[in-house]
């Protein structure tokens, strides 16, 4: 083939020079000039951003600084509560022997009295019986019935000063709440009370389950993210009567009433912020709903009660997160934290059905709420798979134990120990 | 045209930084290689290129080189355009970007045999033209 064509085409064009279309060169520069605008926009915003993270990580850092402290001042509240507790022993012996000291003294003056009282009675009976011999007349019979009616006076005020057939409880303390329920035809004695020691310590909670859909912000898939976490929590039921038992306020708990308790599937909503502090090491932190409902059932004589109890906490999760083994697309982190949760709605059901009834009478009302915060501390390991550009996979088993806040209230403090076992998928959306 | 080369104009200015910090290769041969990217792509997202022809069917007549002894350039030039696309890439690819079939073959995603043939097919057309040209202009 003769190329002589082609190479005269090669050479012709190198020297050949064309006009620009009309306006080509202006709207370059015209694009170049908002390129430049853009530019400078974006650099601005750029800095605005890295402003507002300069801003956000410092807030997300005195965030969980707070919330350190607010664990170190919860745990040494807990030493001040343990002093307390020795200080109200004290108080209490002091107490006790002052009672004793008064009871011994109202003995003294009811023998007092009561000889006093018998003295006069003898008098009286003497001399009735003297009048009744010296004349009968007839306001006899009224004076007769004087004289039973005294001794029934007198017979009563021995009942009354009669304290050992009256149990503790019936007179010294106040009835609980909840306890007016539970207790509605008790017929405590002193023989019928058997001590129920409260032991947090020894109970255990259940594994627990959890999913979790997150979106994340920022350029780090495996370490940026917001979650919206559903969170389910099976625990075991506790049934025995001879089970630490919080149902009950006080520590005796009268025997003859059968009851159960069942904690239901612990529910948590929540959106958890991701910022990378470095590289590899990130701060969770965000804000959960958790709903915990408990089921008593009481079975009193032929009365069977149902108590269903609700407690609601808000709680702030922070985080501090690890990414132990870093690849394009597997991450294994680490995460320690803790959480605090505020009690902020607590309401109870209680429905009651009489042997032989079809119906039950049922009523709900609110019940006092956890006053104290519920701390918790948190640890998990976790390993997350990036499937796709915005999907990421990722298992996360953990331990959470709940501190003891002082109430007996709810799942936290039944159930401190807790291994759960979150997986689901985060969905990045800012990953770059 | 007005639009590819505004884009492909836009992109090397654009790009020039990302060029001159790698300083390899000719500021010209960087920029024809944008240009031509820019107008393959120009004409894929307008119509696909179809190349149906085979190497096989190429005839006695399509080897035959045209005659553009005293045609203007410019003139060869308009002819060129008036080629079907896919005859015209070709033949631009080869004769002007001096790319061999090979290369066409893989820019263009078709075999080195159609590529050959898409260029014979276009010079046979040309040629014609160039003689109806010449027939005009005498």
């Amino acid at each position: 083939m003769n190329n002589d064509w082609i190479n005269k085409l090669r050479e012709e064009e190198q020297h050949f020079d064309m006009q620009a279309p009309e306006g080509l060169w202006e709207n370059i520069q015209r694009d170049l000039a908002k390129d430049i605008h853009l530019t400078d926009n974006s650099n601005q915003t750029k800095g605005g951003s890295t402003k507002g993270n300069f801003w956000l990580k410092r807030c997300l850092i005195a965030a969980a600084a707070c919330a350190l402290a607010l664990v170190c001042f919860k745990l040494s509240m807990d030493n001040t509560d343990a002093l307390t507790e020795t200080e109200i022993a004290k108080t209490k012996k002091t107490v006790d022997t002052s009672i004793n000291d008064v009871d011994d003294k109202a003995e003294t003056v009811e023998e007092q009295t009561v000889t006093t009282k018998m003295a006069d009675t003898k008098t009286f009976i003497a001399k009735a019986e003297t009048n009744r011999v010296k004349s009968v007349t007839p306001d006899s019979s009224k004076k007769d019935m004087g004289v039973a009616n005294e001794p029934s006076h007198v017979n009563a005020i021995l009942t009354d000063g009669d304290k050992e057939t009256v149990t503790p409880e019936s007179t010294s303390k106040p009835t609980p709440k909840s306890e007016s329920v539970l207790l509605p035809n008790a017929e405590p004695t002193k023989n019928s009370t058997q001590s129920v020691p409260l032991s947090r310590k020894n109970s255990l909670g259940g594994i627990s389950l959890s999913t979790q859909m997150a979106f994340a912000m920022g350029n780090n898939p495996s370490s940026s993210y917001v979650v919206y976490n559903f969170n389910y929590m099976a625990a075991p039921a506790v049934s025995s009567p001879d089970a630490p038992h919080a149902t009950f306020k006080h520590d005796k708990v009268p025997v003859g009433f059968s009851y159960k308790d069942k904690h239901k599937m612990l529910f948590s909503l929540g959106l958890l912020l991701n910022v990378p502090v470095s590289e590899r090491m990130s701060i969770d932190c965000g804000v959960a709903l958790t709903m915990t409902e408990k089921e008593s059932n009481i079975l009193n004589g032929s009365l069977t009660h149902v108590v269903t109890s609700d407690y609601n906490y808000i709680g702030v999760p922070v985080a501090l997160k690890y990414d132990v083994i870093k690849t394009k697309n597997l991450s294994v982190y680490g995460k320690a934290g803790g959480k605090i949760d505020f009690n902020y709605a607590a309401d109870e059901t209680s429905e009651t059905w009489e042997k032989g009834q079809s119906e039950s009478s049922k009523m709900s009302y609110d019940i006092d709420k956890t006053k104290n915060p519920q701390f918790s501390l948190s640890a998990a390991v976790g390993a997350q798979w990036l499937l796709a550009k915005h999907l990421a996979l990722y298992l996360e088993p953990g331990y959470v134990y709940y501190m003891d806040n002082g109430s007996n209230d709810g799942y936290f403090n039944e159930k401190p120990h807790n291994f759960n076992i979150n997986f689901g998928v985060r969905v990045p959306i800012l990953n770059k | 045209m007005k639009d590819v080369l505004q884009d492909s104009f836009l992109k090397i200015f654009r790009n020039y930084d990302s060029f001159a910090a790698r300083s390899q290769g000719s500021l010209e041969a960087w920029m024809k290689k944008i240009v031509v990217n820019e107008s393959l792509n120009f004409l894929r997202k307008r119509k696909p290129l179809v190349f149906t022809d085979n190497i096989n069917d190429i005839s006695s007549e399509d080897i035959a080189d045209p005659d553009i002894g005293e045609v203007p350039f410019d003139v060869i030039l308009n002819l060129i355009r008036q080629l079907p696309d896919g005859f015209r890439t070709v033949f631009n690819l080869y004769v002007f970007e001096e790319r061999s079939h090979k290369d066409i073959a893989e820019l263009l995603g078709i075999k080195e045999s159609t590529s050959a043939s898409q260029f014979f097919r276009a010079k046979r057309m040309l040629k014609e033209k160039v003689e109806q040209y010449k027939l005009k202009n005498r």
